[in-house]
């Protein structure tokens, strides 16, 4: 990740999702776990075109499924992180608690 | 028995709208999760779901796919002429009011600034617009 380019927010949350769901999770199951662990009710083209992106980055791959009667007979597009993914993840991580470090009893006055 | 294809019209538009290789991946998974829901709920919901979910992800895909495809750099330069052209004309016309009769020395000296401003902004326009839009769709 070059210096000074930090991940987006969506770009973090869908990274996260990536690596809770431990291995190769495709669009929808991403959009689930958001949705479950944060409320957020994002689109899937948002999901999509966001994964994408982390894809042009490098910080993800993908390959294509089988295709299942359950989906029309449509094939999956499966994701995975990949170690520069997990990486911009840390540095995303030491920013934000670098930046936010003291500021616990500062909270309440913000 | 319950309904269980999703919405044909809503399936054409994302059909048309989005590209390979996520055309396939995006339906497949809004197909998959339409029949799940269906089981859970009314058919009526699980089409309004899938409705919902049609429309909010066309904007980011066509955003998306505008950002990738080549006929994205067409449009940025055809938006960064434009504005050339018509920050240019702005010129002219303010400079022709103030200055009634300009003589041809602050004419010579005057119009490569006014192109060189002029190339700068459309430019700086057209390479903020290539970078990203200053707004997510979600």
């Amino acid at each position: 990740m070059k210096q000074g380019q930090l991940l987006g927010s969506l770009e973090q949350i869908i990274l996260l999702a990536l690596v809770r769901l431990d291995g190769n999770a495709h669009g929808m199951i991403v959009r689930r776990e958001i949705e479950e662990r944060t409320g957020r009710n994002i689109s899937i083209g948002a999901v999509y075109a966001t994964l994408e992106r982390l894809q042009t980055k490098g910080y993800v791959s993908s390959f294509t499924g089988e295709p299942t009667p359950e989906r029309g007979g449509r094939a999956k597009r499966l994701f995975r992180v990949e170690a520069a993914g997990k990486r911009a993840l840390q540095i995303s991580e030491q920013t934000i608690r670098s930046m936010t470090d003291g500021l616990k009893n500062r909270w309440g006055t913000i | 028995m319950k309904r269980c294809s999703p919405p044909t019209f809503a399936c054409s538009l994302l059909e048309s709208v989005l590209s390979d290789p996520y055309r396939e991946a995006i339906l497949g998974d809004l197909i998959e999760e339409y029949t799940l829901r269906i089981e859970s709920t009314s058919p009526f919901a699980a089409s309004r779901w899938f409705w919902s979910q049609t429309c909010r992800s066309v904007p980011s895909m066509v955003w998306s796919s505008l950002r990738n495809g080549s006929y994205f750099i067409t449009m940025s330069i055809a938006m960064g002429v434009y504005i050339f052209m018509a920050t240019l004309k702005l010129a002219a016309d303010s400079l022709i009011s103030k200055l009634v009769s300009p003589d041809p020395t602050t004419q010579v000296i005057l119009a490569p600034i006014v192109f060189l401003t002029a190339t700068a902004i459309g430019g700086c326009i057209a390479a903020q617009i290539r970078r990203g839009a200053p707004f997510s769709w979600h």
